[in-house]
């Protein structure tokens, strides 16, 4: 059972900022929200239901960047003939977030303003180097993934603010993403870019938030010592010493400490 | 203060108008207002797929979808699947390949299945796994499932 | 009985969505009731301020214990420990305090947001351990005095023992000190949780002097009892109606919410329905954990001198079904071996942790885990081949398993000769990063429970016939099977047979289904009825013909009279004069003639697995499960591998996936996210399924259960793959990535 709230509805980001009073927060695809007000976890006055909009549901090349609306689903980014052509990563993360359900009514501004650290879009839209674009009543912002996103179900976003759009820099640089899975979300997810002298690696879903390291090419690293500084839990889905392991491998695959 | 909107949507071809409760989900409404039992409630956290519906073709966790964005939609459940009372191919192969035990899951895992076949290309058999994977069972051990699903394509396809 | 494939009758409707189960029923005027439940593991209960949920718009009532008057406020078939509300004290964190009974859904979980329970807190005993340790009890009212105990099941408590048995035979310590070897082993099997999709829901309606449940259950008969003693209701008075089950795998045998709801019901003076989610579901009933030691003394060529179980469970808060689990788990752990000593000693512990109940296996998969991951390791340390440690030591059909138990109905060893052959034929080699490797065990459970069953045919005047029995159809197809059987003892369609199931008040008595019986049991008392049906028929013949003529039942289905044949329709028409009237076949089976001896049958389980190990992560992939539904004769074919493919799939959640988890006072994973349980991607690479018909059981053509088989070894037969391949035993399941890759590790 959920609990009662009211509701109001917006078709553009700039809109939506006016009807966002305290204790109002936006909900989008929902896969995140409803959760969150079933176990308690979110407590709304009410919401501003953002899925009218037309807007902030395109992908659109635009000058040097691809941008994505907030309110794409996961299905569209897999299916968007301009991510596939421009940034194919995107295409194929977000073919295996969640299921099929949750793709097709997930979005991608959900997915970044909930935050939950056991995610694959922030870590590889951090290694693309990928902007937001925040709409506040007066303002517009523009923040990277790392300033963004800045604790577990903690983002920047601030009073009144709506995320509307991604946008990446073109051309994309050749993002790799492998994740280890143990049950429903990822466990270990590391994003890299094998550069001419560098290995760019973004670590996520282990770590509270995406964190970047670059490493440079053909240089030994101590990575047991290294790996020590990552901030990692043990949650039910392992150790921080079996997730601090499994990065370890996944970097000396890749070539990085050699 | 709004409690309730109302809605205007088409389910299963028949147009319906209802005002929903905001806090109600897909699943209620179609369980408790329109007495569309057939859709089932079981893990309420979208990993389960017994309350898979298809709005405007596409599978979604109506536990965890509010009714109120049925606005407009057209949305098939398991009580649309047949014709007249006749089974269609994918309910014939559940039958035929025994890919049911207690049936909870049934529902879920024949709207996913048609999800599927909605596409206009045949998907592959690692397309069909990966597409059926987000439906749990808990009697079958999901291999007559699979089977099932394959046969439908199969049908629906042609042999390949 | 014919070959030819038999869909299930139950398919149309479950294809359609038009299958009904007990959350889709409305009953006129039903209201809502929403449980709130414990936040506290073990505390007194202070306080509960009621008052503003009582003012809340469409509450009908907010019910406590206090609400009973008279009435008696715990139940329990074993052990009536379990209270329907939670009176001075609770026990665990999720147990029913109060219930909000509201017009609406909406109503009620609103106002349940409004009651505030003060608490004070006592020390909380998590585990097993801490429960043998602690001078706190958790039941302070020994109940098993004056206790009759259920079935094998005669507890006796102790503090905060639940129950405790001791068994065996021989002298176990000589025989130890001069075997050759001893070995042991000690292994964790893990708390888990059926996860029926469809959760617990029950809908009461009381009236004076009458109560209806239309319930999720397994055995409507026994929760009919449990409500005749609660309500002091006579059985006649008391409608328990089970329609579809949406699983139940054991978790909804016996009573379960039943009594709250019909003490709701009987406090408002309406229907009211009770619904679970998933974490309230948990807090009704999980699986039970135990913690096993066992130590086998044999001779250097490996022939079993003695062996010794010391195996700890827990109950959770209060005993469900665990006393009978634990008695199971007793007599299923060592094995179907010639052993001439044998100790077990098993106790059955109160923890404050939600009641641990039965679950598919019903003891065996926690037993077989120990024992037969201790046959292997003995085969490791004498250098004898798994196959041949057990093939000298396994008895063979009519050995005796337990000394005044029925014999032996199956070739173990045949079965077993089956399974080896199909994982060594199709043995993979091992890939550069993967390590794989084979295991396999065996078990034989004491299964079939009770063998009391009544069931009734009755023939129409068209000669179709309708079946009447309390059996429940859960998804294992009994509504099939039992059809099936009808068919062929009077020699019709499949559509002329109607299943009537699982109601009171008008369904003939049935002991459980469970234990996985019914095709054996029911199955016989159904062959029966058709012989009384047949036998009525041929005597309304002979007194409708003119002539006394000889008269017989013939193979395909027709009364003959003389030289004549009649059909059976011909026959009623004729004797009531009209078209109209019917003829009714009583089937009993109870303990005497071939069930006499007990069990009525023994379930023989035998699972070969072959792993590949992801050296890097720990994953554990299944390659090849091969499954042997030794089943004396398969009414169906394609179900009894069904229940035999569905049980190795549960069993590997188990062994590879499934564990609640407490930190702390309570679960960290009560939802289905956290709690995995096997999925599609999980399936076998490679299945081979057998079934075998040697007709060697007393049920109907020879036939003997299916269900729970496959679950209990599997678990035994994964660990021992993974611990060849990696050459470390583990200790623990689940076997995670993690716990897998730290065996590796700890072979360096």
């Amino acid at each position: 059972m959920l609990p009662s709230f009211d509701l109001r509805f917006s078709s553009t980001a700039n809109e939506a900022c006016g009807f966002l009073d305290e204790d109002w927060y936006l909900i989008a695809g929902g896969t995140e929200m409803v959760p969150a007000l079933r176990i308690g976890a979110l407590t709304p006055i009410g919401l501003v239901d953002l899925n009218s909009s037309a807007e902030m549901r395109v992908v659109a090349k635009v000058g040097s960047s691809l941008e994505i609306g907030a309110l794409v689903t996961h299905t569209e980014v897999t299916n968007s003939d301009l991510v596939v052509e421009h940034v194919p990563v995107m295409s194929k993360i977000c073919m295996h977030v969640g299921n099929a359900r949750v793709r097709a009514t997930g979005t991608v501004g959900g997915n970044l303003c909930f935050a939950e650290p056991r995610s694959d879009l922030s870590s590889v839209l951090h290694a693309l180097g990928a902007s937001l674009i925040l709409i506040g009543p007066d303002s517009e912002r523009v923040l990277s993934i790392p300033e963004f996103i800045v604790g577990a179900f903690q983002t920047s976003i601030e009073n009144r603010e709506v995320l509307q759009k991604v946008k990446i820099p073109l051309p994309a640089e050749d993002v790799n993403y492998w994740k280890f899975t143990f049950g429903e979300r990822p466990t270990v997810g590391l994003a890299w870019i094998l550069r001419e002298n560098e290995i760019h690696v973004v670590i996520g879903a282990a770590t509270e938030v995406p964190t970047s390291y670059t490493f440079v090419k053909g240089e030994k690293v101590d990575l047991e010592t290294w790996a020590e500084e990552l901030e990692i839990e043990s949650d039910l889905a392992g150790s921080a010493a079996y997730k601090r392991a499994l990065i370890i491998q996944k970097l000396r695959e890749i070539g990085v400490g050699l | 203060m709004t409690t309730s909107q109302l809605i205007t949507c088409k389910i299963n071809g028949v147009g319906v108008e209802a005002w929903v409760k905001n806090r109600s989900t897909v699943a209620q409404f179609l369980r408790e207002q329109l007495g569309l039992t057939g859709t089932k409630v079981s893990c309420e956290i979208q990993v389960c797929g017994s309350c898979t519906v298809l709005v405007d073709g596409s599978p979604i966790s109506s536990c965890s979808v509010f009714a109120y964005r049925l606005q407009g939609k057209s949305v098939t459940t398991i009580e649309g699947v047949a014709e007249r009372g006749h089974l269609n191919d994918v309910q014939e192969a559940f039958v035929n390949n025994f890919a049911f035990q207690c049936g909870f899951c049934t529902s879920g895992f024949i709207m996913m299945t048609m999800s599927l076949l909605g596409s206009s290309e045949r998907p592959t058999d690692e397309e069909i796994s990966e597409h059926l994977d987000g439906n749990l069972c808990r009697c079958t051990g999901y291999e007559p499932i699979l089977a099932a699903a394959k046969v439908a394509v199969r049908k629906r396809f042609g042999d390949e | 009985m014919s070959k030819e494939v038999q869909i299930r009758k139950d398919g149309y409707e479950k294809v359609t969505g038009r299958a009904r189960y007990t959350g889709d029923f409305k009953l006129p005027n039903m209201a809502h009731g929403v449980v709130i439940r414990s936040e506290r593991a073990h505390a007194t209960i202070d306080e509960i301020d009621l008052a503003d949920a009582k003012n809340s718009d469409g509450v009908l009532a907010v019910v406590i214990a206090a609400d009973f008057g008279d009435l008696q406020n715990r139940f329990g078939h074993i052990v009536p420990d379990h209270f329907i509300l939670a009176t001075s004290k609770v026990r665990y964190v999720g147990e029913p305090v109060a219930v909000v009974v509201a017009v609406t859904e909406e109503q009620a979980f609103d106002a349940a947001q409004k009651i505030w329970v003060t608490y004070g807190d006592l020390p909380e005993i998590m585990t097993v351990g801490e429960s043998l340790e602690s001078s706190t009890l958790i039941h302070d009212v020994d109940y098993s005095a004056n206790q009759e105990g259920f079935l094998d099941a005669k507890p006796q408590q102790k503090g905060n023992i639940a129950h405790e048995i001791q068994l065996g035979w021989g002298d176990v310590e000589a025989a130890l000190a001069s075997a050759d070897h001893v070995i042991e082993s000690t292994i964790k099997f893990p708390m888990t949780y059926a996860y029926a999709m469809e959760t617990y829901v029950s809908i009461a309606d009381y009236q004076p002097n009458s109560l209806h449940l239309i319930t999720s259950a397994q055995h409507p008969t026994m929760v009919r009892e449990e409500l005749s003693k609660i309500f002091k209701l006579p059985l006649s008075a008391v409608r328990v109606e089970v329609p579809y089950v949406g699983g139940g795998y054991g978790s909804k045998s016996y009573t379960k919410l039943e009594p709250l709801a019909a003490m709701c019901s009987f406090i408002v003076g309406q229907p009211v329905i009770i619904k679970t989610d998933v974490e309230g579901a948990i807090s009704t009933t999980r699986a039970n954990n135990a913690d096993i030691t066992v130590r086998t003394g044999v001779t250097k060529e490996g022939v079993i001198v003695a062996r010794d179980f010391e195996i700890l469970m827990d109950s959770g808060a209060y005993c469900d079904n665990s006393p009978l689990v634990l008695t199971k788990c007793a007599h299923r752990c060592f094995g179907p071996y010639a052993i001439p000593n044998l100790r077990v000693h098993a106790r059955l512990l109160y923890t404050n942790t939600a009641p641990g109940s039965s679950y598919r296996g019903f003891g065996a998969p926690q037993g077989v885990l120990a024992g037969e991951l201790n046959i292997d390791q003995i085969a490791d340390v004498i250098g004898v081949g798994s196959y041949d440690l057990r093939a000298k030591n396994l008895l063979g059909p009519g050995g005796r398993v337990l000394p005044d138990a029925r014999g032996l109905d199956a070739d173990i060893g045949a079965d077993l000769r089956i399974v080896v052959d199909a994982l060594e034929n199709a043995r993979k080699p091992n890939t550069p990063g993967f390590k794989r490797e084979i295991g396999f065990a065996i078990s034989a459970s004491d299964a079939g429970a009770a063998p009391i069953s009544t069931v009734v045919v009755r023939m129409h005047y068209d000669g179709s016939v309708t079946l009447m029995t309390s059996a429940t159809e859960l998804g294992q197809g009994s509504k099939t099977a039992l059809a099936q059987i009808v068919a062929e003892e009077l020699d019709l369609s499949m559509h002329s047979v109607a299943v009537a199931q699982s109601d009171t008040l008008n369904t003939p008595y049935e002991w459980t289904t469970g234990a996985s019986r019914t095709t054996t049991i029911a199955g016989l008392a159904i062959q029966r009825a058709c012989t009384d049906l047949k036998e009525k028929l041929c005597s309304m013949a002979e007194s409708i013909s003119p002539e006394s003529e000889s008269v017989s039942f013939t193979k395909t289905g027709a009364v003959k009279i003389g030289s004549r044949e009649l059909s059976p329709a011909a026959v009623i028409q004729g004797w009531f004069g009209a078209k109209a009237g019917e003829v009714v076949g009583i089937g009993i089976v109870r303990k005497d003639g071939v069930t006499k001896e007990i069990p009525p049958f023994w379930e023989i389980g035998v699972i070969g697995i072959e792993v590949e190990i992801n050296e890097q992560t720990g994953e554990v992939t299944i390659e090849h499960l091969v499954t042997v539904g030794d089943v004396g004769h398969a009414i169906n074919h394609s179900m009894v591998e069904g229940q035999d493919l569905g049980a190795a799939t549960q069993g590997l959640g188990g062994a590879l996936y499934e564990e609640l988890v407490y930190e702390g006072q309570s679960l960290l994973n009560p939802n289905m996210v956290e709690y995995r349980i096997p999925r599609m991607s999980d399936l076998p690479r490679k299945i081979t399924a057998v079934v075998v018909e040697r007709e060697d059981g007393v049920g109907p053509y020879g036939a003997k259960g299916s269900g729970e088989g496959a679950m209990n070894p599997i678990a035994a037969a994964v660990a021992t793959a993974v611990a060849r391949a990696i050459g470390v035993w583990p200790s623990q399941l689940p076997l995670t990535p993690e716990r897998v890759l730290d065996l590796i590790k700890s072979r360096k």
